[in-house]
C-alpha cells in the first residue's frame, strides 16, 4: 500500500487521471464509449507528437515558445509546395524547414547563449509572418496531384479506431522513450537539465546536447503540422494559432516533467496531453461556450501545477526534517 | 625517496591582484596516507589545493607540482581528474535527478550495441558501492538519498575514475556522528589500497582520529609539519597563530550604555542550544568561532529569519516576538549579511537607489519616490562613508567590494538601527578597505551610539575591533572574553572546545 502511495504520488498524472475520468464517466453523457475516448486520442495526436520534441527541450530546462507557428508555416509549405514540386518532396521541404528552425534555435540558445524565452518568441514571430506571406491570406488546398490527394485520404485514414496519424504518434512515443531510456543522448539530456556544471565536468558536450534538443523540437513541430494539414485536408493561416505552443508546453508540464529541467519522461507527456485532450472534449459534451472552455482549461492548468508545488513542498520539507 | 610520495608540490607561489594568497607554499603526500591540512580561513589551504586540480595555475616562474614522479600540470578540474586527482568540495557536483549508477558513470556510460547497457552500469555501480559498503542502491536517485549517502556517491565516484589522490575539503560539516565513522571506515579502507588524501578539516578531534601527518599552514606559507601521533593540541595551535596585529584596526571607546539585545536561553535544534547574552548601545561586540559553528544561525534567529525552538529575545528590555525581517526591521535591528551581493545589494542598480532602498516606505508620498530626497541621502551618506563612486547613478555593481559594502551600511543607517549585526563585513574587501570599515564600525558604536555584534572567522579582526568577544564552538557559547583576556590562545582554545575534546 505504501508503495502504491509513493509510486502515485511521484507520478501525480495518474491519479489526476484516475478522478477526472471517474467524475467525466459518471456525470458527463457520452463520454464514457470507446468511440469518444479514440477519438479524443485521435484528435490529440497532432498536438501529442509536437509535444514529444518539447518533452526534450524542457527535460534539458529550456522551452520552445516557436512550435505553434512553425505549425503553420510547415503546414503551408507542404500544401504549398505540393501543386509546384509534388506533396512528398513537399513534406520533406517543410520538415527541413522544421530542423532548420531548430538548428537556429539551438544555435542562439546553446552556443551564443541567449535566453530561450527571447529567441523563441522571436522565432515564433518570424515563422508567423513568413507562413502569412506564402499563404496570402488564402488557404492552401493539396489537389492537384494523386499525391495530395492520398495525402488527405491520409489524414482521414484509419486502421480499426486508430488513425494512421495516431499510429506515427504512437510509434514515436516509443522512439522517444528508447532515445530518452537507451542512448546517450537521452541521458545526457537529463543530465544538463539536472545540473549543467556536474554534465559539462563530466566531459558531456553540453552545448551540443541542448543544439540536438531544440532541432528534435523544431523536427516533431514541423511533423505536427504537416500531419495538422493532412487531417483538416488544408492549411489555413492560422492553423495553430493563438495558443498551441502554449497547450503543447501545458501538457509537457501537466504531465509531471519540470520546467527546471532534469525531471519528466515520455508517458508523462502522453497523460499530460491527452488530459487537456480530455477536459477539452467534456467541455464539448457539456456544451460549453469555446471561451470559457479555454477559461476552464487555464484554471485547471492553475489548480494542477499549484497541487503539485504543495505536495513537492510537503514532500521535501519532509525529507529535510528527516 | 621520490617513490615514496604520490604527490609533491614545491614552492608554490600565487599572486593575487593586491593579495599573496600562497607564498612559497609546499605539500608532501605519500601512499595510502591521510595529510590533515590545516590553517585559519584565508590561510591558503583551498587556494592550494585549487593550484594542484588546475583551478589556478601558480605565479609564472614558481612551483612544481610531481604526481606519481612525473611533473604535471593540469588546466582544469576535469583534466586533473581523469588523471586520478579528485577534490570533493562541500558543495557536491552530483546531477540530483538522475540514479546513483548514472552519476557514477555520467559521460562514460557503459554502451552495448548502440545502447545503454543498464545491467552493465548497475552491476559495475553496486562493486564501487559494496566496496565502499555505502547502502545506496545504484538504481536510487540521489536526490532521494541523505546527505551522507551523497557524499558516499560522490567518493565512489572519485573511486569509480580510478583515483590515487582525494581531497576531502571539511567532508563532515553537514554529516551526523554515525555518518562521520562510515566516512572514516572509506577512508581507512582506501588507505589501505594506497590512495593518498588530504583532508581539510576545522576540527581537531577528527585530524587527531583520521590522520597520518598534519600540514599547518598560515598567511599562504606552511608553518608546522607533523607526524600526528606525536603531537598535542597545543602544537597545532601554535602553528595556527602568532602573527602580529597590524594597526589598521579601529576599536572605539569601550562605554557600553544601556542594554540594547538580551538573548536568553535561546536554541534551535540542529543549530545552536542554550544561547545567552547582551548586548549594550555603544559597543562592539566580536562573535568568534568557526564557519558552521552556527553564529550566523543564531543572528538569523534574532532578525527572526528563523524560528527559535526555545528561549526569549529582549530588546530594550521588552520581549520581542520578531516573527520576520519586517518586524526586525521595525524593531530597528539591521543585519548586513554575509553575501552582500546575493543578500543586500541590487547590482544594476545606481549606488542612489541602492542606499535610499530601505528609506523608501519614509520618502513616499502616495506610492510616489521623493527622488529628490533620494538625492539628498545619497549625498548625505557619500560624504559621511567616504563612498568613492564616480557618481550617484553609477550601478553599484561597478564598484569595489568595499564600496558596495559600504553602500550596504549606508543603506541600514538611513534606518537608523539600534542594532547592527554584520555577518563577516569584510569578506572580499582589499586591505585598504577593511581599514575604512573598522573605522565606521568603531564610528557608528562610539558616535551614534549603536550596539553592534560583528561575525568575524578572521581571528586578528575580531581582536582588533571587538571591545568584547563571545565565542561559539558547535552550536554553544563557550566564552566571554572582554579586555586582556583577548589572547590568541584563548580565542582559539574557545573555538575547538569540542565535546570530544573538553573529555581529553
Amino acid at each position: 500500500m505504501g508503495k502504491v502511495k509513493a509510486f502515485l504520488s511521484k507520478h501525480t498524472i495518474i491519479p489526476i487521471w484516475i478522478v477526472c475520468f471517474v467524475l467525466a464517466s459518471i456525470f458527463v453523457n457520452g463520454f464514457l464509449s470507446v468511440n469518444n475516448l479514440f477519438n479524443v486520442f485521435n484528435q490529440n495526436a497532432m498536438k501529442g507528437i509536437m509535444a514529444i520534441g518539447m518533452t526534450f527541450v524542457i527535460i534539458n530546462s529550456y522551452f520552445d515558445m516557436s512550435t505553434c507557428t512553425l505549425v503553420a508555416l510547415s503546414a503551408s509549405l507542404a500544401c504549398g509546395l505540393e501543386g509546384s514540386i509534388g506533396m512528398i518532396p513537399g513534406i520533406i521541404v517543410a520538415l527541413l524547414v522544421g530542423c532548420l528552425v531548430g538548428c537556429i534555435n539551438g544555435f542562439l540558445v546553446a552556443y551564443a547563449k541567449i535566453n530561450a524565452f527571447v529567441v523563441t518568441l522571436a522565432m515564433m514571430l518570424g515563422c508567423r509572418g513568413v507562413g502569412y506571406i506564402y499563404h496570402a491570406e488564402q488557404s492552401l488546398i493539396p489537389n492537384n496531384t494523386d499525391m495530395g490527394w492520398a495525402f488527405i485520404d491520409f489524414g482521414a485514414g484509419k486502421v480499426g479506431p486508430l488513425s494512421y496519424i495516431s499510429i506515427i504518434f504512437i510509434v514515436m512515443l516509443l522512439i522517444a522513450h528508447y532515445v530518452l531510456k537507451y542512448t546517450t543522448h537521452g541521458r545526457n539530456t537529463y543530465a544538463v537539465g539536472g545540473n549543467e556544471n556536474s554534465a559539462f565536468n563530466a566531459g558531456i558536450n553540453t552545448k551540443l546536447v541542448t543544439f540536438i534538443n531544440f532541432v528534435i523540437c523544431g523536427f516533431t513541430g514541423a511533423l505536427g503540422g504537416v500531419l495538422y494539414a493532412a487531417f483538416s485536408g488544408a492549411s489555413t493561416p492560422t492553423l495553430g494559432w493563438p495558443d498551441m505552443h502554449m497547450l503543447v508546453i501545458a501538457g509537457v508540464v501537466l504531465g509531471g516533467t519540470k520546467l527546471t529541467g532534469g525531471v519528466g519522461n515520455i508517458w508523462y507527456t502522453l497523460g499530460g496531453v491527452m488530459l487537456l485532450g480530455v477536459v477539452d472534449n467534456i467541455m464539448n459534451l457539456l456544451n460549453v461556450q469555446t471561451y470559457v472552455n479555454t477559461m476552464i482549461t487555464g484554471l485547471i492548468m492553475i489548480g494542477i501545477l499549484y497541487l503539485d508545488k504543495v505536495m513537492m513542498n510537503k514532500k521535501t520539507k519532509k525529507a529535510n526534517l528527516e | 625517496m621520490s617513490n615514496e610520495y604520490v604527490l609533491e608540490m614545491k614552492n608554490i607561489s600565487k599572486t593575487f591582484p593586491g593579495v599573496k594568497a600562497l607564498d612559497n607554499a609546499h605539500l608532501n603526500l605519500k601512499y595510502g596516507e591521510v595529510l590533515a591540512l590545516c590553517g585559519e580561513n584565508g590561510a591558503g589551504k583551498s587556494t592550494l589545493m585549487k593550484v594542484l586540480s588546475g583551478v589556478y595555475h601558480a605565479d609564472p616562474g614558481s612551483g612544481e607540482i610531481i604526481y606519481q614522479g612525473k611533473p604535471v600540470r593540469y588546466n582544469s578540474p576535469i583534466e586533473a581528474k581523469n588523471d586520478g586527482v579528485v577534490l570533493i568540495f562541500q558543495e557536491l557536483s552530483l546531477v540530483m535527478d538522475l540514479t546513483v549508477a548514472e552519476n557514477l558513470y555520467l559521460g562514460s556510460l557503459p554502451k552495448k550495441g548502440g545502447r545503454i547497457d543498464w545491467k552493465k552500469m548497475n552491476a559495475d555501480a553496486q562493486k564501487v558501492l559494496d566496496e565502499l559498503e555505502c547502502p545506496a542502491k545504484p538504481t536510487d536517485v540521489i536526490s532521494s538519498l541523505p546527505i551522507a549517502q551523497q557524499q558516499m556517491v560522490e567518493i565512489a565516484r572519485g573511486i569509480a575514475l580510478g583515483a590515487k589522490i582525494l581531497v576531502l575539503d571539511e567532508p563532515t560539516s553537514s554529516l551526523t556522528e554515525k555518518e562521520k565513522d562510515s566516512l572514516f571506515k572509506i577512508i581507512n579502507k582506501l588507505k589501505a589500497q594506497g590512495v593518498g588524501m588530504v583532508y581539510i578539516s576545522h576540527k581537531m578531534d577528527e585530524i587527531f582520529e583520521i590522520s597520518d601527518r598534519v600540514l599547518v599552514m598560515r598567511d599562504g606559507k606552511p608553518t608546522g609539519e607533523f607526524v600526528t601521533k606525536d603531537i598535542t593540541l597545543d602544537d597545532i595551535v601554535n602553528s595556527m597563530i602568532g602573527r602580529s596585529l597590524d594597526n589598521y584596526y579601529y576599536k572605539c571607546k569601550w562605554n557600553p550604555k544601556e542594554e540594547i539585545l538580551k538573548v536568553e536561553n535561546l536554541s534551535l535544534k540542529g543549530y545552536f542550544k542554550n544561547i545567552s547574552f547582551t548586548v549594550h548601545a555603544g559597543e562592539v561586540v566580536g562573535f568568534y568561532g568557526l564557519v558552521g559553528a552556527g553564529r550566523t544561525e543564531i543572528m538569523e534567529t534574532i532578525f527572526g529569519i528563523r524560528k527559535a525552538d526555545s528561549g526569549k529575545i529582549y530588546l530594550e528590555g521588552k520581549e520581542q516576538k520578531i516573527r520576520n525581517s519586517v518586524d526586525a526591521v521595525k524593531a530597528k535591528i539591521a543585519f548586513v549579511t554575509e553575501n552582500r551581493k546575493e543578500q543586500g545589494l541590487v547590482l544594476e542598480q545606481s549606488c542612489r537607489d541602492n542606499i535610499a532602498l530601505a528609506k523608501l516606505p519614509w520618502i513616499s508620498k502616495h506610492g510616489f519616490v521623493d527622488i529628490k530626497e533620494t538625492y539628498n541621502i545619497y549625498n548625505d551618506y557619500h560624504d559621511k562613508l567616504q563612498i568613492s563612486s564616480p557618481s550617484s547613478e553609477q550601478p553599484v555593481g561597478n564598484l569595489s567590494g568595499g564600496n558596495q559594502q559600504k553602500v550596504v551600511l549606508g543603506k541600514w543607517m538611513t534606518l537608523g538601527p539600534k542594532l547592527l549585526i554584520l555577518d563577516e563585513p569584510t569578506r572580499g574587501i582589499d586591505v585598504g578597505s577593511k581599514s575604512e570599515i573598522y573605522r565606521l564600525i568603531a564610528d557608528m558604536a562610539e558616535k551614534e551610539g549603536m550596539a553592534i555584534i560583528v561575525i568575524s572567522s578572521e581571528m586578528p579582526e575580531v581582536m582588533g575591533i571587538s571591545n568584547r568577544i563571545l565565542t561559539i564552538s558547535q552550536g554553544n557559547l563557550t566564552g566571554e572574553l572582554v579586555g586582556d583576556e583577548i589572547t590568541e590562545d584563548s580565542l582559539m582554545r574557545a573555538i575547538l572546545i569540542t565535546d570530544s575534546t573538553q573529555k581529553a
